[in-house]
């Protein structure tokens, strides 16, 4: 697997550390417009891209030659990698100040299986069973560094965050396992449609109204640094969780409102003509998946959709429960189902650092970015391709050779 | 062509043989099937038109141009559709199309200033469904979990989805429901702190009356002593004292006979002018407190074996079909519903059968699922019958509309053709 990969130049060193230049050449090369350069060669120097071009490789620089194609490192919209049940408080529904910067294990095995998978950088959520759940975080899937310590204010219109109920006192040291599932009657109580939680907000409505009231109290104090200022200000975007349609239809209605930005995160029906104007009318990004085989027609045709509709789509990756390995099945499903096979790759590079507010650092093979990239074996979206090494910062975090070890 | 003539109706007919001849001469062109519908104006000519405004025109025309009513009579050109009756598009308080245990705010017992709005699932199947039954103006209301469930809207039931394309009026009653339901669930302290609000609410009939009357004694309290109160009181009281003052119609969920009587008395006690009792399977128990009160009455759908199941008291109530009929002799302003099931038998056009069938005349049958929730929800300038520059909102039938023989062919709602009565070609 490894023979695609040969070493041109003698390195003194090995090569893609700190400190060092040195060049790769690869059959395909792909840029953050989509274009595709034949024979491309990417220079990279202390950790950052500083040449991308066509053609000769310069002679004095080590040399890296792989026969496949080179992308940016993809970057996943959503998971809880490295944080688990520590991404889930179910104390308190509004707790707008909390940061999952503190809350992630940067050497979890999470990260491991990301960056195997072609996964350079990664946003950090809380889960959405809280209306207002904290600030959300970019870090890179290599050791754990952070890009973003405040990309989002993470909120949710999803019904998780109403039909909850809260622990009883007297059950209050039950015991949670890894996944957040109760080990016994004393874990947290999860209730569904039609039960009734025991955590106010229960309701919409109720969610809808405290919500708006701490956005217009926030809002008010030109000078807060808070979280939740800072949004109303059109500092900070957001990173909204709403499902169903009506839950989109009135995330959207809320965004627009309090002249919010940012996300949503789910609209699994967005295809749907009534809902469609309503997400454009908003500016917000959309955040699908994770798909998996036997996923609903409906859901898949939302990524075309949003594509033709020009609403920037990227992909959730949402582990640890869903294995990072299966993120480029979400990506090819949509694909499957008549998305722009271009703009879906953008999806998962580029246009998912714009909605993860760090473009200026990754998720492009351009001068001046973090060197965070993967080489394939084929197209990446072809889910016979193999990822064969990813870089970050320019350094090799992965390859197929050393896993086999 | 059958004549709609039949014994229960007791109408005024107005006969234009030679113009009717006219109409349907226009009508009968074949091509007119595959009209060009796009401009938006519809002559829809049946054999007869029952507007729920006092008439039926036998061999009448119903124009409809930009979404209203622009004309009712003889004649007309245009996309015809020639239909075998007419009638208004049902009004439904009823239709249940909620977000369940979400659409009402539980943190709370009363909670007078949430909005149903906030609530709303625009997209639910169940408003195309309700469409297609002929119910296209409804009441949105929070599901019964509170004693006070907060502010319901009147709107169509198709559209595009969303509040600004469909809302009459939001805010248009108050929704309350006295009983067993509000309570279910709620518990009893334990020992240690309460852990949750279902601990500090009512569990009876009782305590359920108590929060609706301490609600509605302190805002006439704030009021007549200027309390200087905390401003979510503040504005609960607003609510409150619009009820009162007839502003504001609130329409409370009753179903036993202590719940109707219940009811009543704190209208009394209050002075509410604007009650409407929802639900109410046993009002019809207590003819002289409906007669006294000027309370309005909605009906649920006739129960298959005249039993009532009410699941959160672990009881059966009992509603006869003679119902509908007997409040209306006692000068009550009824309704009927359908509850937005899936079962066609609790369809809103079949529930006008059924009270019909309980001695109900038809111009009355009518009025209750048209013009008579419409005049409770104060909506009836623009919904609820078939007259000049109202809502185009029209059911279309193939025989004589509330027959078991009779099946609504088409449904247009604000002018637009939402069922089609034309066969597919």
């Amino acid at each position: 697997m490894f023979a695609f990969l040969s070493w041109v130049a003698l390195a003194a060193s090995p090569v893609g550390l700190d400190g060092d230049a040195f060049q790769i050449k690869a059959k395909e090369v792909v840029l953050a417009d989509g274009s595709r350069i034949a024979d491309g060669v990417v220079v990279v120097t202390d950790g950052k891209i500083t040449r991308v071009g066509a053609g000769d490789a310069d002679p004095n620089l080590p040399t890296l030659e792989h026969d496949g194609v080179l992308t940016a490192g993809l970057i996943a919209c959503q998971t809880r990698s490295g944080g688990a049940s520590e991404t889930v408080d179910v104390t308190r529904p509004f707790l707008s100040d909390a940061r999952l910067v503190y809350a992630f294990d940067p050497s979890h095995s999470d990260f491991d299986k990301a960056l195997a998978a072609g996964i350079t950088s990664v946003v950090l959520t809380p889960a959405d069973i809280n209306v207002a759940g904290g600030v959300t975080a970019v870090v890179k899937t290599a050791g754990g560094a952070i890009v973003a310590r405040e990309a989002h204010l993470a909120l949710s219109f999803s019904a998780q965050a109403l039909g909850y109920s809260a622990p009883r006192p007297r059950f209050i040291f039950g015991s949670v396992d890894a996944n957040g599932t109760s080990m016994d009657e004393g874990g947290p109580e999860v209730t569904y449609v039609g039960r009734r939680g025991t955590r106010a907000p229960t309701s919409y409505g109720g969610a809808v109204r405290a919500l708006g009231a701490r956005f217009e109290e926030a809002g008010a104090d030109a000078n807060s640094e808070r979280p939740l200022a800072r949004a109303a200000h059109g500092d900070l975007p957001v990173f909204f969780e709403a499902w169903s349609r009506n839950e989109v239809a009135r995330a959207v209605g809320f965004a627009q409102k309090h002249a919010l930005q940012g996300a949503l995160r789910g609209a699994t029906l967005a295809s749907d003509p009534g809902l469609l104007p309503q997400i454009v009318a908003s500016g917000l990004a959309v955040v699908v998946g994770p798909f998996r085989t036997g996923h609903a027609r409906r859901s898949l045709d939302a990524v075309r959709a949003l594509q033709d509709a020009g609403v920037k789509v990227g992909f959730a990756l949402d582990a640890p429960e869903n294995d990072p390995q299966a993120f480029r099945l979400s990506a090819a499903m949509a694909v499957g189902s008549g998305a722009d096979r271009t703009a879906v790759l953008q999806s998962l590079t580029n246009v998912a650092a714009e909605i993860a507010g760090v473009d200026a650092r990754v998720g492009s093979i351009e001068r001046g970015k973090d060197a965070d990239f993967v080489l394939w074996s084929g197209d990446p979206l072809n889910l016979t391709s193999r990822v064969e090494a990813v870089y970050v910062d320019g350094a090799l975090a992965w390859s197929a050779d050393r896993s086999a070890d | 062509m059958k004549n709609p003539d039949s014994p229960m109706m007791n109408l005024t007919k107005t006969r234009r043989p030679s113009l009717a001849l006219l109409a349907l001469a226009v009508a009968a062109a074949p091509t007119t099937a595959m009209a060009n519908d796009d401009d938006g104006r519809w002559v829809i000519s049946a054999d007869a038109v029952y507007t729920a405004a006092g008439d039926v025109l036998e061999g009448g025309t119903v124009v409809v141009a930009d979404g209203k009513i622009v004309a009712v009579g003889p004649g007309g050109s245009g996309n015809v559709l020639e239909v075998a009756a007419v009638t208004p598009g049902f009004v439904d308080l009823a239709v249940r199309i909620d977000t369940d245990a979400y659409s009402v705010e539980q943190s709370t017992e009363a909670s007078f200033t949430s909005s149903i709005d906030d609530s709303l699932d625009l997209f639910s199947y169940r408003w195309k469904r309700a469409l297609a039954s002929g119910v296209t103006t409804a009441l949105a209301t929070p599901s019964d979990m509170n004693v006070i469930g907060g502010l319901c809207t009147v709107l169509k039931t198709g559209g595009a989805p969303t509040l600004e394309a469909r809302t009459l009026v939001s805010g248009a009653a108050l929704r309350a429901c006295l009983g067993p339901q509000p309570s279910a669930g709620n518990q009893a302290p334990r020992l240690g702190p309460a852990a949750t609000f279902y601990y500090r609410r009512p569990t009876t009939r009782m305590g359920v009356e108590w929060v609706f009357r301490k609600s509605f004694y302190d805002a006439i309290n704030a009021k007549r002593f200027g309390l200087d109160v905390a401003s979510e009181d503040a504005a609960q009281n607003a609510v409150a004292l619009r009820v009162i003052d007839g502003e504001l119609p609130i329409i409370v969920k009753t179903q036993a006979t202590q719940d109707v009587r219940t009811a009543i008395y704190l209208k009394e006690e209050f002075g509410i002018p604007r009650m409407i009792l929802d639900d109410a399977v046993e009002a019809w128990k207590e003819p002289e407190l409906l007669r006294r009160s000027g309370v309005a009455v909605v009906l649920p759908p006739a129960p298959k074996d005249g039993r009532v199941r009410d699941d959160y008291a672990n009881d059966n109530y009992f509603l006869a079909l003679e119902s509908a009929a007997t409040l209306k002799e006692l000068g009550v302003l009824v309704a009927l519903s359908g509850h937005g099931s899936s079962d066609p038998e609790s369809r809103i056009a079949n529930q006008a059968g059924f009270a019909m069938r309980g001695g109900m005349s038809f111009e009355d049958a009518l009025a209750a699922v048209t013009i008579n929730p419409a005049k409770m929800m104060g909506v009836d300038d623009r919904v609820g019958s078939i007259e000049v520059g109202k809502d185009a909102d029209l059911v279309l039938w193939n025989g004589t509309p509330f027959e078991p023989t009779s099946a609504i062919i088409g449904v247009l709602l604000n002018g637009e053709l939402v069922v089609d009565p034309r066969p597919a070609e």
